[in-house]
């Protein structure tokens, strides 16, 4: 769990969800505009030379029924082509067209532009008939400057978008900087940092920051009820063993001291798992050897399994790695004590320590009863014992404290079945 | 000895200085860090126990006060705490030991009569052999003879015998063996400290009518002469 964390938290700009959804609302954004500004366009630009068009035929048409020379008109330019067919002089020679048979052009002397169409009259003589079109065609201009504005426009949201995304994304990431962090070291006195309280990831940090003193409240709770119990219970339990212990011999007193050691080494045991838990300390942090570590582990069974008829197998390369020397010496034996227990005679353990990946990978793989496949989450549970293990002695917390040590060292704990017998596989 | 015991548990107190009275040692009680502490500067003692959770003063400013004024009376913490960290912090004061609640009277008494010993040990200086019975254990040259006869041990082996007699005529606990030849603070599950002296009992009983290392119940080992 703790790699996909990792793989999350630090999420990228781009995909993260609010840049894309920033994306789509901006492509979404941009094709309104854009369809619009073509229906506009496509939708103005049409009706503006099919009314010009009009416009002008209507008057070629009265200019023949009133006779060319009679017309004159305001805003209107008549002129008779010269002879050999070629444009008036006043005309410019940069014509445009706005249509089949429609030119524009601009009139210099007056700064007006005009919408034209040459036609012959029935005497033969060309005649240009055009209409000022200067307030209309700056309208035309100003809707085209309107339309850049609204391209304009569009790639602002998408660099307000990005922005956005680059500001949530990277709020989410201290958040959850912070939270790993938290739970990195345990420790709950840490908050995480509000910027402000305009925006709403502000506002979460705060709610957070509550829940946060809410939990180191409770945890100093718990803490406080296992220093207590610790306190308020050990002290009858030893005063228990004493008396037992001032009791005449007898194969009764045997059994009562042992009744009460168990009793004691549970008790102690659960509360050691809830401490370490607890309080995820490092303060006792070493550089430790782990090749040495292990061996002094191995050299400690290694009696006990020769008692049992047991063979013990290391393989061992060099390592270093930082953490709690007793802990980890703790919790090897507990998995090699495991391993012994439930190895019948004739069996092998085999201990194995190589470098995985940049980290630290122990094997404790032996042929004894085994663990059935789908129990082997819940064999590191307080007080879970298989069904062959129940009759054997024990406390049913062995497992538990390898799997709160291991934590607290950041590491993951692997079962696997070796056929027979099983493998504990320690990643550091 | 003459023994100061600063506890604020009244059974525990009882239980303690009832036992220690028993054992032949002469008691003084506080049930509180301030009384604790006149008397530890009052009088003159050979071994102090000492609750690190008291009323008033707490038991590691106690012992840094008196450390301070060149006190060097050895001191046991008692601790219900008694997790790795609180040992080390313990020790760091100026402890010299550190036992958890609940403990086995055995292992107090055990540890007591090393502590007060020590004191004794400091100066009759170094010594270079061992002796209990007719076993002789040598530090320099690293070797083990009974009567006449070499008895080849191996290192660990040699530790163990050597640790049990350093302190020949006194207990000494299993969780002491850990700390001390092992130098590693963990319980193991298994009982696998006997398996060790029984291992070692065989290579120097072997051929000899005597048993040298002797187990007292409910508490840990004993050489005697």
């Amino acid at each position: 769990m703790p790699d996909i964390l990792l793989k999350t938290e630090n999420r990228r700009y781009i995909r993260s969800s609010s840049f894309v959804m920033a994306l789509v609302f901006t492509i979404l954004c941009a094709l309104a505009a854009l369809s619009l500004g073509y229906f506009i366009h496509y939708f103005a630009k049409g009706h503006f030379v099919h009314s010009t068009e009009s416009f002008l035929d209507a008057e070629i048409r009265y200019i023949e029924a009133v006779g060319a020379d009679q017309v004159k008109r305001k805003d209107q330019l008549h002129l008779f082509l010269n002879t050999d067919g070629t444009l008036p002089d006043i005309i410019p020679n940069d014509l445009t067209r706005l249509a089949e048979g429609i030119l524009v052009f601009d009139i210099p002397e007056n700064g007006q532009r005009y919408a034209a169409k040459i036609h012959t009259l029935a005497d033969d003589r060309k005649i240009l008939v055009g209409k000022n079109i200067t307030a209309i065609s700056k309208d035309f201009k100003f809707m085209q400057w309107l339309g850049i504005a609204s391209i304009f426009f569009v790639v602002l949201i998408m660099i307000f978008a990005y922005l956005i995304s680059i500001f949530v994304v990277s709020g989410t990431n201290k958040i959850a900087h912070t939270a790993r962090e938290i739970m990195d070291t345990g420790d709950l006195s840490r908050r995480l940092t509000v910027t402000s309280r305009w925006d709403d990831l502000g506002h979460m940090s705060l709610v957070l920051n509550m829940l946060l003193d809410r939990v180191e409240e409770l945890m100093h709770g718990v803490r406080q009820v296992s220093d207590n119990i610790a306190h308020d219970l050990r002290t009858p339990l030893t005063r228990l063993q004493s008396k037992l212990e001032g009791l005449k011999d007898s194969p009764q007193k045997d059994e009562l001291l042992d009744e009460a050691d168990h009793l004691l080494s549970t008790f102690n045991a659960l509360l050691r798992i809830s401490r370490i838990e607890a309080e995820q300390k490092r303060s006792q942090f070493d550089d430790v050897n782990l090749k040495t570590l292990l061996e002094d582990v191995v050299a400690f069974y290694e009696p006990l399994a020769e008692d049992e008829n047991i063979t013990f197998a290391s393989d061992l390369s060099e390592g270093t790695f930082h953490g709690d020397r007793d802990l980890l010496f703790q919790a090897f034996a507990n998995l090699l004590d495991n391993a012994v227990k439930f190895t019948p005679a004739g069996g092998h353990v085999k201990i194995a320590l190589r470098h995985n990946n940049g980290r630290m990978r122990i094997d404790i793989c032996d042929t004894g009863v085994g663990v059935p496949t789908a129990e082997h989450d819940k064999i590191f549970n307080r007080f879970y014992r298989t069904e062959k293990s129940r009759s054997s002695t024990g406390t049913g917390l062995g497992l538990s404290l390898v799997n709160a040590v291991i934590n607290l060292h950041g590491g993951n704990l692997e079962v696997e079945n070796a056929n027979p017998g099983l493998r504990i596989i320690t990643i550091l | 000895m003459k023994i100061l015991v600063i506890e604020d548990d009244t059974d525990v107190r009882t239980y303690i200085s009832k036992g220690m009275k028993e054992a032949g040692h002469t008691i003084d009680t506080a049930d509180n860090g301030k009384e604790g502490l006149f008397l530890a500067t009052t009088e003159d003692y050979d071994v102090m126990i000492v609750d690190r959770m008291l009323p008033e003063l707490d038991g590691l400013t106690i012992i840094k006060t008196i450390r301070g004024a060149g006190n060097t009376t050895p001191v046991i913490f008692l601790s219900a705490l008694g997790e790795v960290d609180d040992r080390v912090t313990g020790l760091r004061c100026g402890g010299d030991d550190y036992l958890v609640k609940p403990f086995a009277f055995a292992e107090l008494l055990a540890r007591i009569e090393i502590l007060g010993r020590r004191q004794d040990n400091n100066s009759a200086g170094e010594q270079t052999t061992l002796h209990a019975g007719d076993i002789e254990l040598n530090l320099l040259s690293r070797k083990v003879t009974r009567g006449d006869q070499d008895i080849d041990l191996q290192s660990r082996e040699f530790r163990l015998l050597e640790y049990i007699m350093r302190h020949k005529g006194q207990i000494v606990t299993r969780t002491m063996l850990l700390e001390h030849v092992w130098d590693y603070h963990f319980d193991p599950q298994t009982n696998v400290i006997d398996v060790h002296i029984s291992r070692l009992r065989g290579k120097i009983d072997n051929g000899f009518d005597t048993k040298t290392i002797r187990t007292v119940r409910g508490a840990g080992y004993i050489i005697e002469d």
